[in-house]
């Protein structure tokens, strides 16, 4: 007997409605009705204004649906009345900025042209922006009065809101990568990952009968990337060879030594150095390519081949030139890791190693250098998916380098082919365009991967250098 | 060499006797702010000496000018004299003095490699000859911590607790066997127990070592240490036998100070 009034109690705390009146589920369905429609429509218009943004025949779409908005606000806003007692002015200012949207979008021309300028857009983009504009708040709104006006449907309302730049973002990084990997493993031939690029003519030796031998000239053509993919690993590695000493060492000077005038504009132009444009390195490379002609060091700065009987100079540069000025995009980036490493050293370790009659070298070496270790470590491996990525560099010397890779070669890396195929020759063009998602897909995949792997051993070096 | 200090000595290990310490006129500021005003003290050699005083005061600048960390702060400027054996420390290889000076830190400050390398560390790279072992257990039993973490000197000194991190660092500040021992508030930080086993180290330390210890508690300067110095607004107001100064203190400044009415 006890146990069931005990029972009853506790049930009826928890189903006794806030205001007294009981709501049946019809009233409760009936009192929903309006702010569900107002989400419906809301989250229409969102999803047309995200497709219209890219589309030009979505004309039909936003007029209609900013009508609705209008009208179905100012339902919602007599039904808050009808049920909270209050007026929400907010919703009749979204409702009246929609009629005022709707007034532009009919006054737009077609196509805009402003400010004196050639560019010509269509209006559908400011059909984007309106039906935003006033979608989000209606959403919000519709979905705080949805769920009863209380304090956690505030909360609740809002998250959409912060989640559409979220899921923007995500939807078009798939969409980019699915592009890719759909169209890069459509096989065409998988061999031309071993198979070097070459087309040239041969003269071949031919007999009639028995006869003298006659010649005649033979194409020959290879259809392949390993060139371009052992290129940019060349690349990785002379560039890692080069800046990594130099980088590291000026971050170290800087952390240590770089107090003074000198230290600070040392970071100045090591700052503005990062700031530069890669257009203007790959000048500097192409100058780096032409400054040794006819002098005995052509052949280290531009990029050879020995043809059997003698040795011919590309038009464009060698694998060196490409890495040193690689060297001065990437030397900034390691420079700057190193330093931020090592000053996140906390001071009281530098003290404790100093405070055991230990010289500052040792300390550097054996304290500071270990605890800036994954800074520097991380910081190579995004430094090199820089450069397997960049072509702005290369854009001016480097070629197809059919003659193989070596440091002296001609220079031609994977983010190069992918500029060359549009670019180019029209008949390397013609023989590269099936592949050119692979070789996208490629070096989508090295960069992720040195990406994956700079996160990874973040994490791992920190474990073992910093005790973490 | 055997200036007034030949007592205390441990035949049983060849071990070099104990320092004094004796500071002359010594003033720090830092830019325009004079935090020591001309201290004199003579430590004594063996003993526990405690500097007490107010925060601010300039206890742990006079601490660090003993083995020239102070040196290393931006826009200090030291002048007097801090004569260690006999020999002024301004004038020696920092290095050498720091070997000689060992410090332990209010934070404990274990570096992010084994316990082992921990203790090894100052002995590897000072390129000392001595038995690893042995030193590791000694200066480990001494910091009152080889029962606990002797089967597991492999692992990284960053993952002990608070206090055991502390006693690693006294342990491998002993491990270089300095003559003098500066402890800035070594058990500030710690909780009661661990702060208990470095005050027992620090007792065990007598003798062998002379140490110099900051603290800003009283009851601990009381249990720990053979002489006391008071220490206000830059200046030594009262040095003496910890027992005389906290049960007599001289001067009103001191009296009010032990009484807990400021600092």
């Amino acid at each position: 007997m006890r146990e069931i009034i005990t029972e009853n109690s506790t049930q009826e705390a928890i189903t006794k409605p806030a205001l007294g009146t009981p709501q049946t589920g019809l009233r409760r369905l009936a009192n929903a009705l309006i702010p569900l429609f107002t989400l419906s429509i809301a989250v229409i218009s969102i999803l047309v204004a995200l497709v219209a943004i890219t589309r030009n025949d979505m004309e039909g779409y936003p007029v209609p649906l900013l009508v609705a908005i209008c009208l179905v606000l100012d339902f919602l806003f007599l039904d808050v009345y009808r049920q909270h007692q209050r007026w929400d002015f907010q919703l009749l200012i979204v409702s009246g900025l929609s009629f005022i949207f709707l007034l532009i979008l009919r006054a737009l021309p077609e196509f805009v042209t402003g400010l004196q300028l050639n560019a010509v857009f269509h209006r559908s983009v400011f059909s984007t922006i309106f039906l935003l504009a006033v979608g989000l708040p209606s959403m919000v709104s519709a979905l705080y009065y949805l769920l009863n006006a209380t304090p956690l449907a505030e909360d609740i309302s809002r998250y959409p809101v912060i989640l559409i730049p979220v899921v923007v973002v995500i939807g078009l990084y798939l969409l980019l990568i699915w592009q890719l990997v759909s169209q890069g493993l459509k096989v065409v031939d998988w061999s031309v990952l071993i198979k070097p690029y070459y087309n040239i003519i041969l003269p071949e030796k031919y007999y009639i009968q028995g006869d003298w031998p006659a010649w005649r000239t033979v194409e020959q053509v290879s259809i392949g990337f390993r060139n371009h993919i052992l290129g940019t690993g060349l690349l990785i590695i002379l560039t890692s060879l080069m800046s990594m000493p130099i980088g590291v060492g000026a971050g170290l000077y800087l952390s240590e030594y770089g107090d003074g005038w000198f230290g600070n504009t040392l970071r100045f132009m090591i700052k503005s150095l990062r700031a530069i444009s890669l257009l203007i390195l790959g000048l500097a490379a192409f100058n780096l390519a032409n400054i040794a002609n006819n002098t005995p060091l052509e052949w280290m700065f531009r990029g050879t081949w020995f043809t059997g009987w003698e040795t011919l100079s590309s038009s464009g540069g060698s694998y060196l030139t490409a890495s040193i000025i690689l060297s001065i995009l990437i030397i900034p980036m390691i420079t700057q890791v190193t330093e931020e490493g090592c000053r996140s050293l906390p001071p009281e370790l530098r003290e404790g190693s100093l405070a055991l009659g230990v010289s500052e070298e040792t300390t550097l070496r054996r304290i500071v250098a270990p605890w800036a270790m994954p800074n520097i470590i991380t910081g190579w491996l995004l430094a090199c998916a820089e450069v397997a990525g960049s072509v702005a560099v290369l854009m001016f010397i480097a070629r197809r380098g059919d003659y193989g890779v070596g440091v002296f070669k001609q220079v031609t890396s994977l983010a190069y082919l992918i500029f060359d195929i549009y670019y180019g020759e029209k008949n390397f063009k013609q023989l590269m365009q099936p592949y050119q998602f692979q070789a996208g897909l490629l070096l989508l995949i090295i960069t992720l991967t040195l990406g994956a792997l700079a996160i990874l051993t973040k994490n791992w070096l920190a474990k073992r250098f910093r005790g973490m | 060499m055997s200036n007034s200090n030949g007592r205390n000595v441990n035949h049983s290990e060849p071990k070099k006797a104990p320092r004094g310490v004796e500071i002359r006129g010594l003033k720090v500021s830092y830019g325009a702010n004079l935090v020591l005003k001309g201290i004199d003290l003579s430590i004594q050699p063996g003993k526990v000496t405690a500097l007490i005083g107010p925060s601010g005061c300039g206890k742990t600048t006079l601490l660090r000018c003993i083995n020239r960390m102070n040196e290393l702060v931006r826009g200090c400027t030291i002048s007097g004299e801090v004569l260690l054996d006999g020999k002024n420390v301004f004038q020696m290889d920092p290095m050498v003095l720091r070997r000689k000076v060992g410090m332990v830190f209010q934070k404990p400050n274990p570096f992010p490699m084994s316990i082992r390398d921990n203790i090894l560390y100052g002995i590897e790279a000072g390129k000392i000859k001595v038995n690893k072992d042995e030193v590791i257990r000694n200066s480990l039993q001494k910091a009152a911590i080889w029962d606990e973490i002797q089967n597991r000197l492999g692992d990284n000194a960053f993952r002990l607790s608070i206090g055991q991190q502390q006693r690693i660092c006294l342990a491998r500040c002993l491990a270089i066997s300095p003559e003098v021992v500066l402890m800035d508030e070594p058990a500030a930080s710690l909780d009661p127990t661990s702060a208990a086993k470095v005050e027992e180290s620090i007792l065990g330390m007598k003798g062998d070592y002379t140490s110099i210890i900051v603290t800003h508690n009283m009851q601990q300067a009381r249990r720990v240490s053979d002489y006391t110095v008071f220490i206000f607004l830059g200046e030594v107001v009262e040095y003496g036998e910890t027992e005389r100064l906290f049960a007599d203190p001289q001067r009103t400044e001191t009296k009010e100070y032990i009484a807990g009415r400021f600092g």
